[in-house]
């Protein structure tokens, strides 16, 4: 059985989404229904965790523009991401649009 | 190496492996094979997700090569003709433009003329003809110039 490529938890009143591996277009779009059910059903703010994972595309920025414009700029929040992960939210723009740390 | 995908999500998991094998054995950097893997990923998902048909999908051909210096990828299919080298329109600038009015998509090829030293783009017979061409020791987070 392979990997989950997210795991949550909640912690401090806080949806921890927590991304593990690669998540490129194939990835992205097996984890695309489950990971958008959780979002709209939840009503806390909402932390993606990408300390674990080593890649993301373009499909992944995708979902976490949803994610964010569900939840709100100030209840979403990209956390831990590594710096070649980072660059990539750059390249987009995106670092300017979503709370990162 | 030469691969044959499937035009669909299960053909581009098949390229990332196979990629990432080739990459490991030539030798290139860690930000090289991001690079690479990113570029090639957003470049063929973009076939598979518009360049198909109801009657038939793309055939997808992706050549992988390298020398001392270089890492070169061609990806060869069958659909429309559609150059990929035209360059996307740049992402929002003002960082005060509203979460909401941000669009969901279209940054793939965004994405991969970052991360890319050079792209050429042919149409030959009924299929189009992609070559990108990177820095085989990419250092890390370095975006090429293009």
């Amino acid at each position: 059985m392979s990997s989950p490529l997210f795991t949550t938890d909640t912690l401090d009143g806080q949806l921890h989404v927590s991304f593990h591996g690669r998540l490129d277009t194939a990835n992205s779009a097996a984890v695309h229904d489950p990971l958008i059910a959780l979002v709209n059903a939840s009503d806390q703010p909402i932390v993606f965790d990408l300390s674990d994972v080593t890649f993301i595309a373009s499909a992944f920025l995708r979902l976490c523009i949803m994610s964010a414009q569900k939840a709100g700029k100030e209840n979403f929040r990209i956390a831990q991401a590594t710096p070649a992960v980072r660059h990539v939210f750059g390249i987009a723009g995106l670092d300017r649009h979503l709370r990162m740390d | 190496m030469l691969l044959t995908l499937e035009a669909n999500l299960a053909g581009l998991a098949q390229l990332q492996t196979d990629a990432a094998a080739f990459l490991k054995a030539a030798g290139a950097s860690e930000q090289t094979c991001f690079n690479v893997l990113l570029a090639l990923d957003e470049v063929a998902g973009n076939i598979v997700m518009h360049a198909g048909t109801p009657l038939a999908q793309p055939i997808i051909d992706v050549r992988l090569s390298h020398t001392a210096d270089t890492i070169t990828a061609d990806i060869i299919d069958t659909g429309p003709p559609f150059d990929p080298t035209v360059p996307p329109a740049p992402a929002p600038s003002a960082s005060d433009d509203p979460l909401s009015a941000l669009s969901i998509g279209g940054r793939g090829l965004l994405l991969a003329h970052a991360v890319s030293q050079h792209m050429a783009y042919v149409r030959e017979g009924n299929r189009n003809r992609l070559t990108i061409r990177f820095a085989r020791q990419a250092a890390p987070d370095a975006t090429p110039a293009t």
